[in-house]
């Protein structure tokens, strides 16, 4: 394990009876960056964290969060992490000061000032019970207790889920500055353009495997939308060379459609010169196309004349070669 | 489509109420089996089953508020239902109508397999008859228990409607619970002052015993309405347009971050004794005003003394189990024991302060009753408490079995009324495992701290909700390890008994299919009830030779041995050690005063007639087949040598006489050969009463330790047929080696005899201390408790032989 590495997984496996939630996980989270895990619902997001935070054990492979066995030392791992689950437990009974305090019992000296500090940027009345306190409020009061500690590692299952657009954007700053501080904060979510704001690496997770994973920045240079028109729909074209990999493919009438890994200009005129193909048209893909042709195949994703300008590349770049 | 709704709405009840259903049927059945399943003896006097079975509607009847109500709203799911389509009125009713019909078909499922059961086992008793009133499914009292389960249903509904979770409701129900039979006794008190009630409850009270519990269900039945209908109006805060309106009510002012950070455990005291606050005190609130008025009813006054202590005893038992549910239970809501799962606590230490309050409850109760017993507080004056220890014990086993079904249950309710049977199992198992599988003090505490240990190793898969098929699997491995330890102990102790080799057991089997049974006379003398008294407490020298049929002679006694003993198909005889021993008495007396008096004729013809009575009965019980015959008549034999070596003995009795009586005490081959032939019909006729009556415990009418066990109880039953064996066995073995074997290996053989209910070899009982080597004036009449084989191939038999070498 690289000493800049907060999170190692190697093979992680998760079976459960009639699922098979995680099936050979690879991972490495360095840290000082923040990680977001990408997948649909069901896709094995909440039990790969829950194995990282050992919760759960897992059926096969390693893994380590800040350099400890989370199996064998979970308790430590707890304490030195701060983890959002996506239902926060919280107790009802106890008002917003009181958990705070509560839960300083657990962690180091400077807890609860820390806490006060955030509650009061969040503006919750530290007086009122937590049973009263709307589903925003209740995950800010779970997010404050998550950070109250500074915790070198933050875990996050669908953190801004409930969060107001104002608070949301507030608290993903706050990430990029934890991140910029040193920390790391691993953050499971659906907000593709939250993560596309704050990530430094995505992973998109599906059916208990990582279909991609990378730096947000590589994804985004790498990353093309393919589209070739042919003369006719039986033609067979060349597999692209090394190192492009297609990551979706589909054909409908005369055109093929493919997310692409790696493509390149000499591929683009490679395929153009193809018998048969009458152009070929590439465009850098957004994290969403690149989220959904992932999941779902790149049959989900709109056609071009369709789309609105791709959000992360500001406007549609085509390039069309025949 | 409304009568649709409500069928919807109906069968959606049922089925909320069907996992209670379930878990009491099955945990009283199991509950049932577990009764039946012990010895009659115990059983009767412990309970009887049916009740078991007549409890199960009641104890739906708990918890059915509870389920119906108190958990739709801790889920928050009520609030939902009140959304519906329906008026509160309708929506209340068909709750309570949902609980009547599950309550209805129980009540008919318990009466007919009551009758089944009944009409299946004729022999088998149910229900134990304890007045003329008989039978509780068959008199008018059936009534009354249905009756009073309905009672129990209405005051489950209404402190469910009226209180917030289901632990508080279950909780505050066991003072109405009680309420009619305060209710009761005040009734009995105001119309028969002087009216002594007994512990049955077929006393012939049944009339107040109704009017008590009529007067509180209506007005129960009132408060349950009124309650739901507050439940289910809408609320202020519904309709406020600022959502916290409604929340100034759950404002704490104060301010916790201002104040100084606690360790660890203490916050997590402070958190389960505020979770849990208002529990806590009711519990202890019930405990008080239940069980002190109940200790105070039960001896003050002589007319009341109805069961009080028993409902003393039971809210104890019941607010223990609660206890030890509680320690899982409020923190199983939503999950929520994951805030301090996620906060890194250890498993240990949570688990540790959960247990703190629960076991504190303990000893404040037995503190209470070591009070009462040792400073005989003016309370209760009458009350008479029991030992300490066993307070402890009772209520730390309570509390142990009860805390470890919290842990495996997630549905409080469910836990809350599971919580108190299994408790009560558990108390079952540990007292079974004492009582019929003899199991050590060291492994009944072993299976009583045994579910703490459970929970405590399962802490982190409860903390972190890790409740999957391993959560069950290990779980369930305890329960079975817990069975396991006093059952292989005894199955250990069962196989460490030495027995019979097969093929000598096929044998003797064999050999013992020519021997009759033992069928013989019986001698009594039946002196205590004839002989009269000297103010010392003795017999007067002339009485002793009156025996019971009117005084009979020692001459007549001979006699009438004799004709016993010149039968061809004679069995011998059988006496009483007791009788043997008064013979020999006034034998040697005889002896004595003819030494004093040598000339005296009439002394040298009583003396005559004692030796030959002597002699007489040494043939009519070396006779017998009956294994205690034979030692007695090794006894008569060896003082009958005594007489006979006597220097004027030959002179005394006659050369004749003389040379019949050497030649009886001479002949070992007959000797031999008598006891081989008792051993055999002993051990032939334990086999075949094995398990059937008290006496088949004992061989050759040797008790051994059966004597001192009162009832034997099921290791002991399973263990004495082994050690029997044994014992014949080597009885066997010395028979076959005796005649030439030394007298130290005689001894050895002897020594291993016997195995004692530890499988230790009871050197002490099994050593022959009173062996005889020469024949001397003392010797022992064997009794009951001794061991058979004592003086066989002793060193006086060679002295018996010699006597028939001395006749010239």
């Amino acid at each position: 394990m690289n000493q800049s590495d907060v999170i190692t997984a190697n093979g992680l496996e998760m079976r459960f009876p009639g699922c098979d939630a995680l099936q050979g996980v690879d991972v490495k989270v360095k840290s000082g960056t923040v990680f977001a895990l990408l997948g649909e619902n069901g896709a094995g997001k909440t039990t790969m964290i829950r194995i990282l935070t050992g919760f759960q054990k897992p059926t096969a492979g390693t893994c380590r969060v800040c350099g400890l066995d989370p199996m064998r030392d979970a308790l430590e791992i707890r304490r030195r992490i701060g983890y959002v689950s996506d239902a926060p437990a919280l107790y009802d009974w106890m008002t917003v000061s009181e958990i705070g305090w509560f839960a300083a019992s657990f962690y180091p000296p400077g807890y609860v000032e820390s806490y006060v500090e955030l509650i009061k940027g969040y503006e919750i009345p530290e007086n009122r019970k937590i049973k009263v306190l709307s589903k925003g409020q209740r995950a800010k009061v779970a997010l404050s207790l998550a950070l109250a500690h500074d915790p070198e590692l933050l875990i996050l299952d669908e953190p801004t889920s409930g969060l107001d657009p104002l608070v949301r954007r507030e608290f993903l700053e706050s990430m990029v500055d934890r991140a910029s501080a040193g920390r790391t904060v691993f953050l499971s979510s659906h907000q593709i353009s939250e993560v596309e704001r704050v990530a430094d690496t995505v992973a998109i997770l599906h059916a208990g495997k990582f279909r991609l994973c990378g730096e947000l920045v590589d994804l985004k240079d790498t990353i093309s939308e393919v589209t070739i028109s042919v003369e006719d729909p039986l033609l067979s074209l060349p597999e692209l060379p090394a190192p492009a990999e297609v990551l979706s493919e589909e054909t409908e009438g005369r055109q093929r459609r493919m997310v692409v890994k790696g493509f390149t200009h000499d591929m683009r005129h490679g395929l153009a010169s193809h018998h048969g193909v009458q152009g070929v048209k590439d465009r850098p893909a957004s994290l969403e196309e690149l989220f959904v042709a992932c999941t779902r195949g790149i049959g989900a994703i709109a056609r071009p004349q369709e789309k609105e300008p791709s959000q992360f590349s500001g406007a549609v770049v085509e390039r069309t070669t025949k | 489509m409304s009568g649709y709704i409500h069928f919807v709405l109906l069968r959606k009840e049922i089925r909320q109420l069907l996992p209670l259903l379930i878990a009491i049927l099955g945990l009283a059945l199991i509950c049932y089996v577990g009764v039946v399943s012990l010895p009659a003896q115990m059983r009767l006097s412990m309970l009887s089953p049916g009740y078991i079975l007549l409890a199960i509607p009641s104890l739906f009847a708990v918890g059915a508020g509870a389920m119906s109500i108190s958990q739709e709203k801790e889920t928050r799911t009520l609030g939902w239902l009140s959304s519906l389509p329906l008026s509160s009125k309708r929506l209340s009713m068909t709750k309570f109508f949902a609980a009547l019909i599950c309550w209805g078909l129980l009540w008919h499922l318990v009466v007919l397999l009551c009758m089944t059961i009944e009409a299946l086992q004729s022999d088998f008793i149910l229900f134990v008859p304890e007045s003329s009133q008989g039978h509780p499914i068959r008199s008018i009292w059936l009534s009354y228990w249905v009756l009073n389960s309905l009672y129990l249903l209405v005051c489950g509904f209404l402190t469910s409607w009226y209180f917030g979770t289901s632990m508080a409701s279950l909780v505050t129900f066991v003072p109405l619970a009680v309420a009619p039979t305060f209710v009761r006794t005040g009734l009995l008190y105001a119309t028969h002052p002087g009216y002594a009630l007994s512990s049955s409850q077929y006393d012939p009270t049944l009339l107040q015993c109704i009017i008590s519990i009529g007067v509180l269900l209506l007005p129960a039945i009132w408060l349950t309405n009124r309650f739901a209908m507050r439940s289910l109006a809408p609320k202020q805060d519904r309709v406020s347009p600022n959502p916290y309106a409604s929340a100034s009510l759950c404002v704490d002012t104060t301010n916790r971050s201002t104040q100084s950070v606690l360790s660890p455990s203490s916050a997590m005291l402070w958190h389960f004794y505020r979770q849990n606050r208002a529990i806590l005190w009711c519990l202890c609130g019930t405990s008080l005003a239940v069980v002190l008025p109940s200790l105070l009813f039960s001896n003050t006054a002589a007319y009341i003394r109805s069961g009080w202590e028993s409902i003393a005893f039971a809210s104890i038992f019941i607010m223990t189990s609660w206890f030890g549910v509680l320690a899982f239970q409020a923190d199983n809501l939503n999950d929520r024991i994951r805030f301090i799962a996620e906060r890194g606590v250890a498993p240990g230490k949570a688990w540790l302060i959960r247990q703190l309050f629960p076991f504190a409850y303990v000893c404040s109760v037995s503190l209470l009753f070591a009070l009462f017993r040792y400073h005989s507080l003016s309370l209760a004056p009458g009350f008479n408490p029991p030992p300490v220890w066993l307070v402890f014990w009772f209520l730390f086993t309570v509390l142990a079995y009860s805390q470890w079904f919290a842990q495996w249950v997630k549905n409080p309710i469910l836990s809350a009324i599971g919580g108190p049977l299994v408790g009560a199992m558990g108390l079952g198992f540990c007292a079974y495992s004492r009582e019929e599988l003899d199991a050590s003090v060291v492994l009944i505490a072993l299976i009583t701290v045994a579910p703490f240990i459970a929970t405590l190793a399962m802490m982190r898969c409860w903390m972190d909700r890790r409740m999957n098929w391993q959560y069950w699997a290990r779980h369930l491995a305890i329960v079975f390890i817990v069975v396991a330890i006093p059952v292989v102990s005894a199955i250990w102790r069962i196989q460490r008994t030495p027995r019979m080799a097969a093929g000598m057991k096929s044998a003797l089997r064999e050999e013992a299919k020519s021997i009759k049974p033992n069928a013989s006379v019986y001698v009594s003398l039946d002196w205590l009830n004839e002989i009269e008294l000297d103010e010392f407490g003795n017999a007067s020298l002339e009485n002793r030779v009156k025996f019971a049929a009117g005084g009979i002679a020692p001459e007549q006694i001979a006699t009438a041995v004799e004709r016993i003993v010149e039968e061809s198909s004679s069995l011998g005889i059988q006496m009483n050690s007791q009788d043997i021993e008064r013979i020999l008495r006034d034998l040697r007396i005889d002896r004595y005063e003819l030494d004093e008096n040598p000339d005296d004729p009439e002394k040298l013809k009583s003396y005559q007639a004692r030796v030959k009575l002597f002699a007489t009965l040494a043939r009519g019980l070396r006779q017998s087949n009956l294994l205690m015959s034979q030692e007695q008549a090794d006894a008569v034999e060896i003082a009958l040598i005594v007489e006979l070596r006597h220097p004027d003995a030959q002179r005394r009795l006659g050369p004749d006489a003389w040379d019949r009586y050497a030649g009886i005490v001479s002949n070992s081959k007959a000797r031999s050969a008598a006891r081989r032939r008792a051993v055999l019909s002993g051990w032939q006729d334990f086999e075949s009463q094995l398990f059937s009556a008290r006496s088949s415990f004992a061989f050759g009418n040797f008790y051994a330790d059966a004597y001192y066990l009162g009832f034997p109880n099921l290791i002991y039953r399973w263990t004495q047929t082994r050690r029997v064996e044994h014992l014949a066995s080597t009885l066997v073995r010395l028979l076959d080696v005796g005649p030439t074997a030394t007298e130290a290996e005689k001894i050895a053989l002897l020594r291993t005899r016997w195995a004692t209910s530890t499988n230790e070899i009871d050197i002490r009982r099994a050593h022959p201390w009173t062996r005889v080597g020469t024949p001397i004036d003392y010797v022992s009449i064997p009794n009951t408790l001794n061991l058979p084989g004592d003086q066989w191939f002793g060193e006086w038999e060679k002295v018996g032989d010699s006597l028939t070498s001395e006749i010239p």
